[in-house]
Formats: C-alpha cells, structure tokens, sequence
C-alpha cells in the first residue's frame, strides 16, 4: 500500500457523502411528466390523437364540399373519383379523395366531420363522467362511515343494471342528437370513475396534509374540493383516457342500432352503419372511417396504458 | 483431504439492473457454516443480506440479477447446478423461512397441503402419508391443535402461527440447511421469542446449520454461535458471537451495538443510532464504504479500501484502525 | 355460515337491482311521447280503452307501477306494436336461444382464450412473445365487434373464399367459411369470434397483470424455495391465486358480449334477439324494447350473482371469513 504522512490523521464522518441519493429531489408530477416523456409510444399517441382532433377541426373546412352536399348522380363513386361540371361555360374541376357515399356527399369531408362529432361526444361523455364520479365518489370518500356505506350499496345496486340496455332506453325517449347521446353515456359510466375516487379519498383522507388543514380549521367542502380531489387527478386522468374509447365504442354502437345523431349529420358509428350495407361493392365506406376510429382508440388505450405506468411505477409490467 | 463445511460461500457477487444503473448489492462476500452451527448476517436494510440469502437459494431471478462467485453446500457446486437439479435441492437439501409470514403462504391453500407439497415431491411419499407427517411438524413448531389447523387457510391464523407453518413448510424434508430471512421481523417481542426458542430446538436437535438474517444484534444473541456484520454489500466483521458482542473491532459494529437497547443502562441515555444512511451501490465505492459516517474516519479510509485482518480464532475485522500505523482509541475494542 | 350470509346478501343485492331495473323502465315509459303502452299508429277506441284498462292508466301512479310490476312477475310484457298481435315474451323466447347459444360460444372462446394468452403472456414477461401477445390484445379492445365481424366476412368469407375458389377450381356454392346464416357449425365460428375478440383480449390483459402481480408474491418465492417445479408453480399457486380478480368481471364481461350480440347478430344474419330488438328500436316498438331491456337485465343479474356466489365458493377467504 502506498503510504503518505498524514493518512492515519482523524478526518470524522463526512455528512454530505453519507447522504444516499444527492440529486435534487423532484416533484412527483414533474418526474412523472419526464417519464411519460421518455415513453416514446405514449409520445407518439399523444401527437397522433393531437393530430386527429386538429384535423377533424381543419379537413371538413378546406375539403370544399359540406357534410350534406348530395349529388345524386355520382354516388358511391371509389376514391379518387374525379369529375367535370360546366358552370358558366367554365369547366370545374371536382375531386372526391375518398370517393363519395350513396347520396353522393363527399366522403372525405363527411369522415373529418364524423370525427369532430364522435370525439366530441367521447369528450363530453368523458368529462361529465369525470364530474359525475368526483362528487359522488369523493362525498362518499370524504364523509366516510354510514353514508359511504349507503351510497356505495347503491351504486352496487343501480351498477348490476346493464347500462347499454339503460342508454338504449334513454335514447329512445329522448329525441335524438348530440346532447342525448352524450347524457345517455354519461347517466351510466360515471360508475367506475366513482369507485375509483372514492378509493383514493378514502386513502388520502388519512393523510398528514389533511389532517394538517383540518387542524388549522378548514372546513369539510374546502378540504375535499382543495386538497383531495386535485391529488385524485393522476388516477381520474388515467381512468378518462380510457373512458374516451368507451365512449367512443358507446356512440358507434348506439349509431348501429339507429340511435345515432340524425341524418344529414355524420359521426363515426353513422358512417360505419351506413357504409356497413354497402361493405362488398364499396369497402372503403365502412373500412376509411373503422380505421380512423380503430387508430384513435388504440392511441388512446396504449396513452392510457403509458398513462398508468407513469404515475404508478408499481404498474410496470 | 481437506474438511469441507457445509456451506461455504466464496466471494459472492450479486448485481441488479435497475432504472437508475447497476445496483453492487452483494460485494465479494465470503463464509462458512458448520453442520449444527448457526451463523448470523447482521446489517442495516438494504446492505446486501437478503440479497445473500436470496442468492444461495438461488431465487435471484437472472436476468435482471447476476450473481457470481462459488456457494457450495457439502460437496456441490450450487452454482453449477441447472435449475431443475435446483429444484431437487430446494427444499430438500436447504428451507427457506420467510420475514413476513402472512404473505410467505398461499391464500387459497390450505396450509396442511402446503407444508405436505415439498414432502410429496422430494420424498416421494403418497398425499395421506404427507398430510400425517405436516400435522408432525406442526405439532413439533408447537402449534396449537395441529389436526384442525393443518385444514385452515392462512387468514385464519394469527402471524404468529403463520410463521410456525413457515418454519414448518421449511422443515419438511428435514434440510441440512436452513436460511431464515429476518423470521421475527415481523412479529411481536413476545411471539420473536418463541420463534426463536423453535429454531434453536431445530439446530440442536437435528444438527441443522442456520443461515439467520437479522437487522440487529439483539435478536441473533440466543441462537447465532458466529455473527457476520455486513456493510454496504460486504463483510466487514465477522467471528464467533463472542467475540462480535463483547470485542468487536469495526466502528459500525460498535455502531449496531450501541443500537440496542439495554435495561441496565442508568437513565438519561437516549437510544444511539448511526447518523446518515448507506452509500449508493450504483455508483463506485472509493476506500471504506462506511467512511462517510464514521466517527473515527481517518485519511486513509477515504481512499484505500481495507484489507481484511485476522485477529485469530475466525476473528476477522475489515478496518484501517487496526493498522500498526493508526492511533489506538481507547475504551473499545478488545485490548482497552 | 359465513358462506350462507354472503349467499343471502348476494342475493338481496340482484332483487334490489333487478327492483331499481323496473323502476327505471317504469318511469322511462311514462316518459315516452305519445302513448307508449298503445302506440302512435291510429287505433280503434275500443283497442285503446282495453289497454288503458289493462295497464291501469287512469288509476294513480303508484298503483300503476303496481300493475306494471305484477304484469312483469307473470312475464307479461305486453303485445309488440310493430309484430302486431304477438306477445312481446313470446318473441323473445323463441329467439333468445340463439342469442344465448352465440353468446355463450363467444364467452367460452374469450375466457378459454383469455386466459391461456394472459398466462403465456405473463410467463413470457419482457420477451418478443409477451410483446406481440399485449400488441394483439391492445389492438382487440381498440375495435369494435362489429368492425371484426366485417372485416372477417370481409377478409375471410369473400376473399380469401374468392382465392381458393381460383386456385383450386371449387365450385361455385363452396365457401372458406359461410358469409352469414346459423345453420351448422360453420356457420357459428366466425360469429363467436367476431362478438367474443374484444372480451377476450380484455381478459387476456387482466390475466396478465393478474399473474404478475401474483408472481412478485412471497408465496410464490416460498413455493420455489420448496423446491417445486416451475409447472407446479405455475398451476397450483400462480394460477389459482391470479384467476380470483378475473372472475370478478366475468358479469360484467357477459352484459357486454350479450349487449353486443345485437350488432353481430345483424351482421351475420344470426336469427337470435338482436334481429328483433333492432327492428323495435328503429321503430320505436316500447314494449318490445322494455321487454327486452328487462328480459337481459334479470338475465344478466341473475348471471353476475352467479359469478359472484362461484368467487365466494373459490375464495376461501369469503368462504369461511
């Protein structure tokens, strides 16, 4: 060993080196935020559905024809389909990207606004879930005891009911359009989000911030809407992004039964029920607006995936 | 020829990939045990024990773990061996005993059958015979009516008696070797006692060798004959029991004692613990891994990591106080 | 005992459902624009007076509510108005074997299905196998049942049919897998397949996190430190525990297969509910509607406390706690 003077001289312990991590600590959403960043699927998804909702807002626009143009006389043309017309003597030129449907409406543009309507009632649905599913789980969390008990056996109760058959009902007392479709959804998925709130109050009631408010004489309403339900946002972020597919699913399914937004209107489940009757001779009727939705549920389930492993890494799989 | 013990470790080395980098967390341990010999690995959490243990039963799972170095049991090359001839050593040559027993034993299984398991499979014994032999076993870690409990689900029994049935399930083909990883952890101080008392029995009665995981020296005192301090991943004092509780040597030894609690203490003494908190195993460790919070740290302990010095009698310390050069601190230690 | 009071509260739970179901359906028809028990379509007076006579509609609404729940426990749901002069029960019990046979192969597909890809999924954790089994998984809940059954009808039936028929010189009746109909077995695979997909990719996901989760467990290292096999592990302790958490939405699971044999039904021209029920919605057939709403839900709570009675029989610790 190679000996100095002076190696035996007391040094005492140093503080600093017995520190076990001496990176600066991070908050938990911002480290989450960088791990959903790392996550190059989860990024991916993310432009991908920003790019469909941009999209949906911009293609109807400039495709220069509207949602309920009809022309008769060249329906279910294939895409690509060109025609000429003479307006005034001059020859116009009219080009249908994705060919046109039975009535001759341009399929491009009807697609494009299919999407803006079918995401919105998903955002819709979504976000009254998510409304929904707070306040009554977190009253439920919050107040604890006896009226947990109560309103939790009651969404057991009212959870047994099979709640396509409730929607399908609604809707067909309701007249028909946007709005009913979203409340049809709404009235009955705002279960899940329930329990899952619920859950989290119930956890983060116990909590020592709470219990530090509460001594500094914050009133129930104010601990509830101030510090519990905020820190229930990564798991009610999480459980939306996999409401929206559902929804999604929901109206499609609805359109198929005839229960859709009503004509000239489009959305995708419409689309795909009115392509469906001519799915041999035109498959691109039912196939261009299936794979547009199919993307975006996909997008959606694998962000809600990346979503949950981000903000709980015991998630990993 | 020359006497092998029945377990010997040498220079074991396990590492984990991780998110943040490769975690060192066994570093070069070595060490022995005797058949009928208990022998205790004490150490903070985190410092490499369960690892060690983990390790010799060969539970890592590689990847992501990689674990080199030799552990031999009698004769055998573990590290050798594929993992089916594993599966034919688990269990039957060495038993595992768990730290937290509600979690050690199948929910949904009765817990008769799952001491009967490892019997029918290593003994080759019918179901019935099994079952009779685990009721045996439960009668002989002292569990209350056996013959009834052996038909009850875990959630049925206190910890406690969980841990009897662990201990039990170890037990059951009447290994050479037992590991027992913290197995009063989690338990009460009184239940810890008994626990201890049934593994005592075990070693004496059947000359069984003990590997006893344990994160303070107070519960290894009835059982352990040598005690092995680890650090940081590796062995920084090791010997007879003896020797470890009434002349250790190594500054964090003298830390973990001061840890315990003691009675006979005059009033007014608070309970001493080791200020700061291990160093990061992902990253390169220069001169003593303990450095950082030892009291008695010296120059050289920043950049040389210590040579392992043999006091005599298995005595062994892994310190730069014990150079000729350092200066003698007195009131600890052996000579003062 | 245990068992016994967990079975009566089960049990207490689907009446309660099943009451709040026909609550909901009642106040829905009262709703209704026009005269929902009568229809719209001009009738004879006399016809209209029975009605309102027979369903008490000049009474109180109580005891109309009364009325209506007596008719629904003699499994009287009234005369469909588009099918006129059939019972709506009648209809419904001549064509829900079908659904029921459709929807039963789909179920046992996806859960057969399910698990096996969620327990190799999870055995295989980390590898190019796991991956591509959750890609397929996470492309089988992103579509829809009836986007499958197209592009199956699609793919399998016309095109692929068209190819062989071409290579190998077929006659022209020969088909890879029939279009549409529900005369023989082959008539059924595509079908089941279309409706049971979604369920099963579902299945598989939960299964796999499911085994995950259980394989991180101390029992399981505690089985290996037996010494057990790799397979003993995986059937006796890995399995069994993993499957608990599963059979939990199988309830729901079958709502959503039953629900969704509407929309498959209609594709492959299957002549089960799904027919019926479509054509009572487009035009607006209420009692047809009702009937069947009320018909799948006693159905399907009677199946979810099934399922939740076999939990509490696998379970030991609601068997006996």
């Amino acid at each position: 060993m190679h000996m100095e003077p002076g190696m035996f001289e007391w040094v005492g312990p140093d503080v600093q080196a017995g520190q076990p991590m001496d990176c600066p600590p991070i908050s938990e959403g911002r480290a989450a935020f960088k791990r959903l960043r790392e996550n190059k699927l989860a990024m991916v998804c993310l432009i991908f559905l920003a790019l469909m909702v941009f999209l949906s807002v911009v293609c109807p626009m400039i495709s220069g024809y509207s949602m309920s143009e009809q022309h008769q006389d060249h329906g279910l043309m294939p895409m690509g389909y060109t025609h000429t017309e003479t307006v005034d003597g001059k020859t116009v030129r009219h080009t249908h990207l994705w060919g046109t449907d039975k009535f001759g409406r341009d399929l491009f543009t009807r697609v494009w606004m299919g999407a803006r309507i079918s995401l919105f009632i998903a955002l819709a649905a979504a976000a009254i879930n998510l409304v929904l599913g707070a306040l009554y789980g977190g009253v439920a969390g919050y107040c604890g005891g006896k009226v947990d008990q109560g309103m939790m056996r009651l969404l057991e109760i009212v959870g047994g009911i099979p709640y396509m058959m409730v929607a399908i009902l609604l809707l067909t007392v309701m007249s028909p359009g946007i709005g009913a479709i979203v409340l049809a959804y709404a009235a009955t998925g705002w279960m899940s989000m329930a329990r899952l709130v619920r859950g989290q109050v119930l956890r983060l009631k116990e909590s020592e911030y709470v219990l530090a408010a509460r001594a500094m004489g914050a009133r129930g309403k104010w601990i509830l809407f101030r510090h519990l339900l905020p820190n229930c946002l990564p798991v009610m972020l999480v459980n939306m992004t996999l409401t929206i597919p559902d929804a999604i699913f929901a109206e499609a399914f609805l359109s198929y039964l005839g229960l859709g937004v009503p004509i000239p209107m489009a959305s995708w489940g419409t689309l795909l029920s009115d392509g469906a009757a001519y799915f041999r001779t035109s498959p691109h009727l039912l196939f261009l607006p299936a794979l547009l939705m199919v993307l975006t549920m996909l997008a959606l389930n694998l962000l809600g995936d990346a979503l949950g492993e981000v903000l709980d890494p015991r998630m990993k799989g | 020829m020359r006497h092998r013990a029945l377990l010997s470790v040498n220079d074991l080395e396990v590492s984990f990939s991780t998110r943040a980098g490769q975690v060192r967390a066994v570093r070069g341990v070595s060490f022995e045990i005797e058949a009928g010999e208990a022998l205790a690995l004490v150490g903070e959490s985190g410092c490499g024990k369960s690892a060690t243990a983990r390790a010799i039963m060969r539970l890592t799972p590689c990847p992501p773990a990689q674990v080199r170095g030799s552990i031999c049991l009698g004769e055998t090359d573990l590290m050798a061996l594929s993992e089916r001839q594993m599966q034919s050593v688990r269990g039957r040559e060495m038993g595992m005993i768990f730290q937290d027993p509600m979690t050690a034993l199948d929910p949904t299984m009765p817990i008769g059958r799952q001491i009967a398991e490892g019997m029918v499979k290593h003994l080759k014994i019918p179901r019935g015979e099994a079952k009779a032999r685990a009721v045996e076993l439960l009668r002989r870690v002292q569990l209350p009516d056996p013959e009834r409990r052996a038909g009850q689900y875990p959630f049925e029994l206190s910890g406690g008696m969980c841990q009897r049935v662990v201990i039990a399930m170890a037990m059951a083909c009447a290994p050479r070797l037992l590991i027992a990883d913290e197995p009063t952890t989690a338990l009460d101080v009184t239940i810890q006692a008994q626990i201890l008392e049934i593994m005592r029995a075990i070693r004496d009665q059947s000359q069984t060798a003990i590997l006893l995981i344990a994160h303070d020296l107070g519960v290894v005192a009835g059982l352990a004959q040598r005690v092995a301090v680890m650090y940081a991943g590796e062995v920084v004092e090791s010997g007879k029991a003896e020797d470890i509780f009434y002349h250790p040597r190594h500054p964090y030894t003298w830390g973990l004692l001061n840890c315990i609690p003691r009675l006979d203490e005059e009033g007014g003494r608070t309970l001493a613990s080791i200020p700061g908190a291990p160093p990061d195993l992902t990253r390169p460790i220069s001169g003593c891994a303990f450095a950082g919070r030892c009291e008695y740290c010296m120059r050289i302990c920043r950049s040389f990591r210590p040579e392992q010095t043999d006091l005599g009698n298995g005595h062994t310390v892994r310190c730069h106080l014990l150079h000729p050069d350092a200066p003698k601190i007195l009131g600890r230690g052996g000579e003062a | 005992m245990r068992m016994a009071r967990y079975i009566v509260k089960r049990l207490l739970y689907a009446l309660l459902t099943l009451f709040a179901l026909v609550l909901v359906t009642f106040f829905l028809m009262h709703l209704m624009p026009g005269d929902p028990f009568v229809g719209e379509k001009a009738r004879a007076p006399e016809i209209i007076a029975a009605a309102h006579a027979k369903y008490g509609l000049d009474k109180p609404v109580w005891q109309q509510f009364l009325i209506y729940t007596g008719n629904i426990l003699r499994g009287d749901f009234g005369e469909s108005l588009y099918y006129t002069g059939r019972n709506v029960m009648d209809i419904i019990l001549e064509a829900f074997p079908y659904s029921f046979e459709l929807g039963l192969r789909a179920l046992i597909f996806a859960v057969t299905g399910g698990l096996l890809l969620g327990v190799f999924a999870a055995l295989k954790r980390g590898t190019k196998w796991d991956r591509g089994a959750m890609a397929l998984a996470i492309l089988g809940i992103s579509v829809p049942s009836f986007i499958i059954g197209y592009l199956l009808q699609y793919g399998i039936s016309i095109r692929l049919t068209g190819l062989f028929k071409e290579w190998f010189d077929l006659p022209r009746s020969w088909t890879l897998l029939p279009v549409a109909g529900w005369e023989g077995e082959a008539h059924k695979v595509l079908p089941a397949f279309a409706l049971g997909m979604g369920a099963l990719a579902a299945i598989s996901r939960l299964m796999r996190a499911s085994m995950i989760e259980v394989s991180g467990q101390d029992y399981i290292a505690a089985a290996r430190a037996k010494g057990l096999s790799t397979r003993q592990i995986v059937l006796r302790h890995m399995v069994r525990n993993a499957l608990l958490p599963v059979i939990t939405v199988l309830g729901p699971m079958a709502a959503s297969i039953l629900t969704g044999a509407f929309v498959v039904e209609n594709i492959f021209a299957v002549p089960g509910l799904g027919k019926f029920f479509v054509i009572s919605v487009q035009n607006l057939d209420y009692p047809m509607i009702t009937g069947t709403t009320l018909f799948y839900g006693a159905f399907l709570v009677a199946a979810t406390t099934l399922v939740d009675l076999a939990y509490g029989l696998i379970d030991p610790r609601i068997r006996l706690k």
